[in-house]
C-alpha cells in the first residue's frame, strides 16, 4: 500500500471518538501495569518478613476460601437455575427473580448480621433457651471464623452463577432437553448427563465471577478473621504503611489470577459446543406434582429466606431499635456521598463503555478485541489491587505535577492534590467496574447491525448525529442495565472505598463496616438497610429491562 | 463520464486475496447498470467502495466530475451524496415510515421537507402507511420505504444491493416492475447488483458480469428497457 493511502487511513480513523476510547483504555490499564511493574522494584525488610512468615498463610487462606466458596455457590446456583428452568412448580415465576435479590446484600453486612444472630445472645440461641429450654453446645451453630466466611460468601455470591446458568438453560438448551426427554431420561439423569455438560461454559463463567469476588473480598474475611491476600494488603498498608510491600502482595495476587485464567482456558479447551443453536422458543417445562413440587418450592424458599429475608428482617428490627440514636445530621452526608460517588462512577463507566463498545463495533479487528479485553480486565482485579495501583499512580502524578499546583490552585508547594481528592476514588471504581457497563452495552450492540449506521452516513448524517438518533435509542435498555449494574457494585464496594476515599469521606458502606468492626452491630443496621434498599432498586431496574 | 472508476483494488485483510483487483468501469448519467456475479464475487464490496463504507487499497473513483477517492483524497460516506438500498433494507426500527424517509432531509426547511416526504410517499405508493413502523410492513413495502428513503435527498447515484433477495418468489416479478417504474419516474443514475440474471434483465439498461473480483466484461449484453 502506498504511504499516502496509509496516511489517509490514519487521518480517517483518528477521530475524537477513537482517541477518547484509547485514553479510557490507557487509564484502565495503567494502574494494573503499575502493580505488575512493582516486581522489578526493590523491597524493604517488611516484605522479607511477610514472605518468610506470613505469605504461605495468606495464600492458604485465599485458596481454601476460593475453593470452598467457588464449589458451593456454583453448586447452589446451578441446581437452582436448573430447577427454575426445567420444571414447573408453585411460585416458580416469583422465585425466578427473587433468587437474584440476594445480590443486593453486601456480604460483609450479611457477615455481621449472621454472626450476631447466631451468637450466644443472638436471636436464635435466645429463642431456644427461653422457649424450648435448650442450650446449644458452644460452637455448634455460631457462624464465625473460616466456616462463617464460607457460609456467608456462598449464600451471597451464588446469584452470579444462578443468573448466567439460568439464562443459558433458558436460551440454549431447549432442543437438547427436548430430545433427551424423548430418549426417556429421568430428572436426575437429565441434570447430570445433560444439564451439567451443556451448561459447562455458563458454569465456568459463573464460577469465575464468584472466584474473583472472593479474591476481592475484604469485609467478610476480615470480620471473621480469615487471613487472605486481600486482607494482607490492607494490613501492610494500614498497619505497616508500606505501600511497596502491599504492592508486591498485589502483584502476587495478580499472578494467582493469571493462573486461574489459564485454568479456565484449559477447562474450556476442546469442548466447543455449537452455541449457534440458539432457541428462541422457550423450553417446555415439566410440571412437578405432589411432594416433588413442594420440594422444589421448599429448596427455593430456604435459599431465599437465608440469603435475603432472614437477614433483611433482622436488620429492620435492629434499625427500629437504633435509628433514633444513629440518625444524626451526618447520616444525610453518608447517603449523598454514596449516591454521588456511585452516580458519577456509573456515569463515567457508561460513557466509556459506550465509546469502547462502539469503537469495537465500528472497527472490528484483532486490536479492538484486545481493547475489549483491556476494558473488561478490571472485574478480575481485586479491589485492593486496583486501589494500590491507582494510589501509586496518583502519588506519582502528584509528584510530577507538584510544580504547577501552586500556580493553579491555592495550595502550598509540595502538597498532594490529586491523591487527596475524590477523583482517585472514582478512578478506582471506574477501573474495577467498567466490565459491568461494557459487557452490557456490547451485548446491546447485537441489536444494532452495522448497516443502520451505514445507512445513516449515506443519508448525509454525521457520526455523532447517527449515534444519538439511531444507535442510542436502540441501546437505551442495555445502557441502563449496565449503568444500574455498575451503580449497584459501586454502592456495595468496600475495600476500594476504604483504601481510596479522601480523608473524612464516609459512605454508607464504610460507615456500616466501621460500626461492625467496632462491634456496634445494632447501630450498623440503619445504614446497612439503606444501602440494601438502594441496591434493591438497581436490581429491580436491571430485572425490568432485561425482560425486554 | 458520470461515474469513473479506475484501477480499483481492495481486500478485507492483508492475509486475504484481493476481493477487487484493478477494476475499472464507467457509467453514463441516467443509466441503470446491472452487475451480475455469483455470490461472493465482490458485488457488495464494490458498492460499499463506491458508497464510502470501505476504503480501497488503490485506485480512484470520480463521481459527477468530482474526485471522491484518490491517493490523497477520501470523501466520507456522508458527504458523497450517494444513495443506497441495503440488502436487508436497514430501516430504522424505532422510526416510522415518514421519519425514516425524512432522515436524510436535514438540509431542508420544514415545509420543503413535508413536500418532499409527500412526493416520496406518492412515488412508492405508501401514503396510508406513513405512520407505521417498519415491522408493521410487508417485505415488499419495507423495500419501497428503503427506496424512498434513499431517493429522498436526491442522491447523484443510487446503489441497490440485491434488493429482491429477501422477497417471496411469487412477489418478485411484480415488485421488479414496481421498482423499474419508480426508478424511471425518479430519473436517476443507478447501479444495481444481483446474482439473479432475471432481476437485471427486468430493470437494467446495461449489464456487467464480474467473477471473483476480476472483471470479466461489460456490454456483453445490452438490454434497453
Ligand atoms: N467484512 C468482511 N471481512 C472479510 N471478508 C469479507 C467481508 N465481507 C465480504 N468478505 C469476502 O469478500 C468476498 C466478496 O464478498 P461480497 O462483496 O459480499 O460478495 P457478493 O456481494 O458478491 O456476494 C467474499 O469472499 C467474502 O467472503
Ligand atoms: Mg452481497
Amino acid at each position: 500500500m502506498k504511504t499516502s493511502i496509509w496516511l489517509r487511513e490514519i487521518r480517517r480513523r483518528a477521530n475524537s471518538w477513537f482517541i477518547i476510547t484509547m485514553l479510557g483504555a490507557l487509564v484502565i490499564i495503567m494502574p494494573v501495569a503499575y502493580v505488575v511493574l512493582s516486581f522489578f522494584q526493590p523491597t524493604g525488610e517488611n516484605w522479607e518478613h511477610i514472605k518468610e512468615f506470613l505469605l504461605a498463610d495468606y495464600v492458604k487462606g485465599s485458596v481454601i476460601l476460593v475453593g470452598s466458596v467457588g464449589f458451593l455457590s456454583t453448586t447452589i446456583g446451578l441446581v437452582l437455575a436448573w430447577i427454575v428452568a426445567a420444571y414447573e412448580f408453585p411460585l416458580r415465576k416469583q422465585f425466578k427473580w427473587l433468587l437474584i435479590i440476594p445480590l443486593a446484600i453486601p456480604p460483609y453486612i450479611a457477615a455481621y448480621t449472621y454472626s450476631t444472630m447466631t451468637s450466644y445472645t443472638g436471636v436464635i440461641q435466645s429463642l431456644f433457651r427461653n422457649y424450648f429450654d435448650y442450650q446449644f453446645t458452644p460452637g455448634t451453630i455460631e457462624i464465625m471464623s473460616l466456616r462463617g466466611a464460607v457460609f456467608v460468601l456462598t449464600l451471597f455470591l451464588y446469584p452470579y452463577v444462578y443468573m448466567i446458568a439460568l439464562n443459558y438453560f433458558e436460551k440454549q438448551s431447549a432442543s437438547y432437553i427436548e430430545s433427551a426427554k424423548t430418549l426417556g431420561l429421568n430428572g436426575f439423569q437429565m441434570f447430570f448427563r445433560l444439564g451439567l455438560p451443556i451448561a459447562r461454559p455458563a458454569i465456568i463463567a459463573g464460577s469465575m465471577l464468584v472466584i474473583f469476588e472472593v479474591l476481592s473480598d475484604y469485609g467478610v474475611a476480615s470480620f471473621f478473621g480469615v487471613r487472605t491476600i486481600s486482607t494482607a494488603i490492607f494490613q501492610t498498608w494500614f498497619g505497616m504503611y508500606d505501600i511497596n510491600a502491599a504492592m508486591r502482595l498485589a502483584a502476587w495476587l495478580l499472578v494467582i489470577i493469571l493462573g486461574i485464567f489459564m485454568l479456565e482456558r484449559f477447562l474450556r479447551k476442546g469442548r466447543k459446543y455449537d452455541t449457534n443453536v440458539t432457541q428462541s422458543r422457550p423450553l417446555a417445562r415439566k410440571k412437578l406434582r405432589g411432594w416433588t413440587a413442594w420440594l422444589a418450592s421448599l429448596s427455593c424458599s430456604i435459599v431465599f429466606f437465608s440469603a435475603f429475608l432472614i437477614p433483611f428482617v433482622q436488620l429492620i428490627y435492629w434499625s427500629l431499635k437504633t435509628y433514633e440514636k444513629v440518625w444524626r445530621a451526618d447520616f444525610i452526608t453518608l447517603i449523598t456521598n454514596s449516591l454521588v460517588a456511585a452516580l458519577i462512577g456509573a456515569l463515567i463507566i457508561s460513557f466509556f463503555a459506550i465509546l469502547a463498545a462502539r469503537t469495537i463495533n465500528l472497527y472490528p479487528s484483532a486490536s479492538s478485541n484486545l481493547l475489549a479485553r483491556i476494558m473488561t480486565s478490571g472485574y478480575a482485579v481485586p479491589g485492593a489491587v486496583v486501589a494500590i495501583g491507582v494510589l501509586a499512580l496518583f502519588i506519582t502524578l502528584d509528584e510530577k505535577l507538584a510544580f504547577i499546583y501552586p500556580k493553579l490552585l491555592d495550595v502550598e508547594s509540595g502538597s498532594l492534590v490529586l491523591s487527596m481528592s475524590i477523583a482517585m476514588l472514582i478512578t478506582g471504581y471506574v477501573i474495577r467496574f467498567m466490565a459491568q457497563g461494557f459487557n452490557s452495552v456490547e451485548s446491546g450492540y447485537t441489536k444494532v447491525p452495522p448497516s443502520y449506521r451505514e445507512a445513516s452516513f449515506l443519508l448525509g448524517r454525521s457520526m455523532t448525529y447517527t449515534f444519538w438518533k439511531v444507535e442510542f435509542p436502540l441501546l437505551r435498555g442495555s445502557i441502563l442495565i449496565g449503568f444500574a449494574l455498575a451503580f449497584l457494585e459501586i454502592m456495595k464496594e468496600l475495600p476500594l472505598t476504604l483504601l481510596l476515599r479522601p480523608f473524612n469521606f464516609d459512605t454508607l458502606a464504610t460507615r456500616t463496616y466501621q460500626y461492625a468492626i467496632d462491634e456496634r452491630i445494632y447501630e450498623a443496621a440503619p445504614s446497612s438497610l439503606l444501602l440494601i434498599c438502594l441496591s434493591i432498586l438497581s436490581v429491580i431496574i436491571i430485572l425490568r429491562f432485561e425482560e425486554k | 463520464m458520470f461515474v469513473d472508476i479506475q484501477n480499483l483494488s481492495f481486500r478485507y485483510s492483508k492475509k486475504q486475496q484481493p476481493v477487487i483487483d484493478r477494476f475499472s468501469f464507467t457509467i453514463k448519467k441516467g443509466e441503470i447498470v446491472g452487475i451480475v456475479g455469483a455470490s461472493g464475487s465482490g458485488k457488495s464490496t464494490l458498492l460499499r467502495l463506491l458508497a464510502g463504507l470501505e476504503d480501497p487499497t488503490a485506485g480512484s473513483i470520480e463521481l459527477d466530475g468530482r474526485l471522491i477517492v484518490g491517493d490523497n483524497t477520501y470523501i466520507e460516506a456522508e458527504k458523497r451524496g450517494v444513495g443506497m438500498v441495503f440488502q436487508n433494507y436497514a430501516l430504522f426500527p424505532h422510526l416510522t415510515v415518514s421519519e425514516n424517509i425524512c432522515f436524510g432531509l436535514h438540509k431542508m426547511k420544514r415545509p420543503e421537507k413535508k413536500k418532499r416526504l409527500d412526493e416520496m410517499l406518492e412515488l412508492v405508493q405508501l401514503q396510508e402507511f406513513a405512520k407505521r413502523y417498519p415491522h408493521e410492513l410487508s417485505g415488499g413495502q419495507q423495500q419501497r420505504v428503503a427506496l424512498a428513503r434513499a431517493l429522498a435527498p436526491s442522491p447523484s447515484i443510487l446503489l441497490m444491493d440485491e434488493p429482491f433477495s429477501n422477497l417471496d418468489t411469487n412477489l418478485k416479478s411484480l415488485i421488479r416492475m414496481e421498482v423499474r417504474d419508480i426508478l424511471q419516474k425518479a430519473n436517476i443514475t443507478c447501479l444495481f447488483v444481483s446474482h439473479d440474471q432475471a432481476d437485471v434483465d427486468a430493470i437494467c439498461d446495461r449489464i456487467i458480469y464480474i467473477d471473483c473480483a476480476t472483471y470479466i466484461g461489460s456490454d456483453k449484453e445490452s438490454i434497453t428497457v
